[in-house]
């Protein structure tokens, strides 16, 4: 299978590769893993606590080269939006940005996934409710 | 027949008689082999067909302790085919540092430590894994046959894939 060139670009130049403190108050950690593969996927985002935008996004995914574009491209956008906007990003924009194939799709939903985690994680720490996430099939 | 172990005549277990399943599986082939039918019914050649692939199936799953487990799951009810199944966070952060320690050694191939240190860990995780799964198994073999029991085995079940995962790569750096 071939990979489209994003992906390549992603995979082979990833944004954002790294970790944040996670102890800090405004930093929000998500980890998650695709148990059918063995993939991890750890996500995290620091918010500006005067604007509420999200200021920085890092991530580390040990996993196939559509997984590692998928979180690149993740933390490439939650950057400059609100935690509220980051709820929105859906796993679909990734897969139409991605030109993922059906048989990746998992992988986009696997970033989703590491975005609601860290947002959770966020949310919980600052005294917000912890978000009830529906469960999308890898 | 319901299912593989009913196929070979042998008690629904994690831990199956392996000389049993080659002796039934030689058994069946013979029975079911195509040409034994070349002068048979349509619907008799067709069945006898269905039956030797079974056979093939019955035994590629039993012979591997892995494939075993997961069809057993699936018997009854437990597992389904690309399940999105969450694993405790402390074992996935576990898995993180694990494959971040092996990302170290990568970098930086002359650490001969710290590829030890990755390889005597995951040794370490593999052998505690088939002491616990043999507990529970052996537990369910001799009887107590719960869904609690089962769902504790599921969880293993996905462990294994990623301790698999990291072994994985470790076998293709070292091939590189």
């Amino acid at each position: 299978m071939a990979y489209s060139e994003k992906v390549l670009d992603h995979y082979t130049n990833p944004k954002n590769v790294g970790t944040l403190d996670k102890a800090k108050q405004n930093v929000g950690t998500g980890l998650v893993g695709a148990p059918e593969c063995g993939d991890v996927m750890r996500l995290q985002i620091e918010v500006d606590e005067a604007s509420g935008l999200i200021k920085d996004a890092k991530f580390k995914t040990f996993g196939c080269g559509s997984a590692i574009a998928s979180s690149s491209l993740a933390t490439e956008w939650l950057k400059g939006k609100t935690v509220d906007q980051a709820l929105t990003i859906d796993n679909m924009d990734i897969v139409e940005e991605l030109n993922l194939p059906p048989v990746k799709i998992h992988c986009s939903v696997l970033a989703e996934d590491a975005i609601k985690a860290a947002i959770n994680d966020y949310r919980v720490k600052n005294g917000l409710p912890e978000l009830v996430l529906e469960q999308k099939a890898h | 027949m319901n299912n593989y172990f009913e196929l070979y005549q042998i008690p629904l277990s994690f831990h199956p008689d392996v000389a049993k399943i080659k002796t039934k599986f030689y058994e069946l082939s013979r029975l079911y082999h195509p040409d034994r039918f070349t002068q048979a019914a349509e619907e008799e050649r067709a069945e006898s067909l269905r039956m030797a692939a079974l056979n093939n199936d019955a035994y590629k799953t039993l012979n591997k302790p892995d494939a075993t487990m997961s069809y057993i799951l699936k018997l009854h009810g437990l597992l389904e085919d690309e399940e999105k199944y969450n694993l405790p966070a402390a074992f996935l952060m576990e898995m993180m540092d694990l494959n971040e320690l092996l990302s170290e050694y990568e970098a930086d191939p002359g650490n001969e430590s710290t590829r030890t240190q990755v390889t005597d860990t995951l040794k370490d995780l593999l052998g505690q894994w088939e002491q616990e799964v043999l507990k529970l198994t052996d537990k369910f073999d001799t009887g107590e046959q719960s869904r609690d029991l089962l769902l504790q085995i599921k969880d293993y079940y996905f462990r294994k894939k990623y301790l698999l995962r990291i072994q994985e790569r470790i076998d293709k750096f070292a091939a590189r």
